[in-house]
């Protein structure tokens, strides 16, 4: 990341020129109200090092004499402490309407995997402890992470985001699943003829999904009888 | 090649640019670039015969101005291409202009940017015919373009007989490329293959719970001009689109549908996606090539190790499936190094999705639905392997 001063940009918004800083693409603007409601911030004091001074570098409020050395110091706590907030937020109403917004925009690229047919991706954390692993990008097509495809991305902490964003998203706009009723396997060939131990994989894992249909047609059918 | 070669290059191109235009636009517009017939490039080449040349394009003026809007975009695309290649190749000489060797037209094409994934083919291979067989239906200026590739000096004598150069200079890519793909399939090519394999010049794969697999180029069809190169991951046995926008325009035709299955069937010591094969396929596998993939997977588990508590989320049923598989690859496979093993346990993970730390049910909507995707059987010989 950047360590762009924010002091030489005193007429920008400070979470204006952090969302637009190259590689933080994927963060959505968090609230004013969101920020300055402190029952929001429980916990995060302990967290984030001058966190009284990053809470006020991040709403503008910053009017402390300091040096250099611990201005960038309490510009980096800010910037964490940006990430905390947001990986709460985005799992407010508001903030899964913005996410929803970027989603479908397409804000957060695409699938990797061919069959998924650039199917759009979403951030996730594996973990909500900070400083464990970067973000990955999670595909609703094949329910699997991948890793983010540029670099400047990998440097992005996966806890300002969280682990389950992505999930509580699909919960809140069902809508948004694909159908998966038709999914592709791919099965390696030579010369035309599929490799024999792959095909036996493919069909196995064909009967696996059938066996899940099948479960998931007796929940239905159960489901429908208590109704009655 | 040296620059004044490409000075003159230049000046021909300016001389003959527009019948070989002409040309270029009768031939693709009868039969496509794909089958364009072997009768129609002969007569092609042939009316490069100095004044015949003009002649024939007054009868077929008509014909032409149909095709006019539509010649013209290809062209500006192709010489895009071309001239890029070439100044690709300029700056090259010029800097190695030092060395004595001069650099030939396959390495040159092959350190482009975006060509990375190609292996250079051996001469021998290209100046034995039979190799060839039949790509000379497929590839306009065939003759040419194979001159092209093998630096064969065009004849000073008659500078009006070549056509102007963007056009050899794109038939020769796309017969080189798919000469790339039969020399692959031959012993020599995939030693080499297998060499970029280890110094992971394709790429990784993009899946994280594959922990950088090393992937394989691999084509969705044979004929060229109907997809792009994509990407075989061995160990999830799925296929990715390449990051790198260059490597995207790349012809999957170049690869072949077969090459990846072949070289997975040679050098069965690649962990697939059944984890280690069996004691007697490592021990007999190349010493040397154990030892890569040893140190490869050593590398990615320390990353993965290194990471932390990436794996954090996974739990529960996830670790009973992981800790089934390990006891099946620890026993199958009891003399293979310990990383190795390592790494295979990590490989049968399968991302779950939780909500707050609680696993989502296959009950809810948004529940799991594509497990199987990822799943293997615990024990190999379920499948009857």
């Amino acid at each position: 990341m950047d360590d762009i001063s924010s002091e030489s940009d005193c007429t920008k918004y400070w979470i204006d020129w952090f969302l637009g800083a190259q590689g933080n693409e994927f963060f959505c603007e968090i609230d004013d109200e969101f920020l300055s409601d402190r029952f929001n911030m429980t916990g995060l004091n302990s967290e984030v090092q001058y966190y009284q001074y990053a809470m006020d570098l991040i709403m503008d409020s910053f009017e402390h004499d300091c040096d250099d050395q611990t201005r960038e110091q309490i510009e980096r706590s800010a910037r964490h402490l940006y990430g905390l907030i947001h990986a709460r937020y985005i799992l407010t109403q508001r903030g899964l309407q913005k996410m929803f917004d970027k989603y479908k925009n397409g804000d957060f690229g695409v699938c990797p995997r061919i069959l998924c047919n650039r199917h759009p991706v979403l951030p996730v954390g594996l973990s909500d402890i900070p400083h464990s692993a970067p973000v990955k990008m999670f595909c609703m097509k094949c329910e699997d992470v991948y890793n983010p495809p540029l670099a400047r991305f990998a440097t992005i902490d996966g806890a300002y985001f969280g682990a389950s964003f992505p999930f509580l998203l699909f919960q809140a706009y069902p809508h948004l699943i694909p159908n998966k009723n038709a999914p592709e396997r791919f099965v390696p060939a030579i010369f035309g003829f599929k490799i024999h131990e792959h095909a036996k994989l493919a069909r196995w894992q064909k009967t696996r999904r059938l066996e899940l249909m099948q479960r998931l047609q007796s929940y239905e059918d159960e489901e429908n009888g208590r109704n009655k | 090649m040296s620059i004044v070669g490409s000075e003159q290059w230049s000046k021909n191109e300016e001389e003959v640019a527009f019948p070989a235009g002409e040309i270029m636009s009768e031939s693709s517009t009868a039969a496509g670039n794909v089958g364009y017939g072997e009768n129609s490039m002969m007569e092609g080449v042939e009316k490069y015969d100095g004044k015949g040349v003009r002649e024939d394009e007054e009868d077929e003026e008509e014909e032409q101005g149909r095709d006019q809007e539509d010649q013209e975009q290809e062209e500006e695309e192709e010489s895009y291409y071309v001239t890029f290649g070439n100044w690709a190749r300029l700056m090259k000489t010029e800097s190695g202009s030092s060395r004595s060797e001069v650099e030939t037209w396959i390495s040159s094409f092959c350190s482009i940017r975006g060509h990375e994934y190609f292996a250079e083919v051996t001469e021998e291979f290209i100046e034995d015919d039979f190799n060839l067989t039949g790509l000379s239906s497929l590839v306009p200026f065939y003759k040419e373009a194979l001159d092209m590739i093998l630096d064969y000096d065009p004849d000073p004598d008659e500078p009006s007989r070549l056509p102007n150069m963007p056009v050899i200079e794109n038939s020769a890519e796309q017969l080189y490329g798919l000469i790339h793909a039969r020399f692959l399939l031959t012993r020599a090519g995939l030693t080499i293959m297998a060499e970029k394999y280890d110094l992971q010049h394709f790429g990784t794969c993009p899946r994280y719970l594959c922990h950088q697999t090393p992937v394989l180029p691999i084509g969705s069809s044979d004929l060229p001009g109907n997809d792009t190169v994509k990407l075989y991951c061995p160990s999830c046995a799925d296929i990715y689109s390449p990051i790198g926008k260059e490597q995207n325009e790349v012809d999957g035709a170049y690869f072949g549908t077969s090459f990846a299955g072949l070289f997975l069937k040679t050098y069965t010591d690649i962990p697939g996606p059944f984890g280690v094969p069996s004691v007697k396929i490592l021990a007999a596998s190349v010493p040397q090539k154990t030892n890569d993939i040893a140190t490869h997977s050593s590398k990615t588990s320390g990353a993965a190790s290194m990471t932390g508590a990436g794996g954090q989320p996974k739990s529960g049923g996830e670790t009973e499936n992981t800790n089934g598989d390990g006891n099946d690859t620890t026993t199958t496979a009891s003399t293979a190094v310990t990383t190795t093993t390592e790494s295979e346990t990590d490989k049968w993970d399968i991302y779950d999705m939780h909500l707050f730390g609680f696993k989502i049910s296959e009950r809810a909507k948004s529940g799991p639905r594509m497990r199987w995707l990822r799943e293997r059987p615990r024990d190999v010989s379920e499948l009857g392997i």
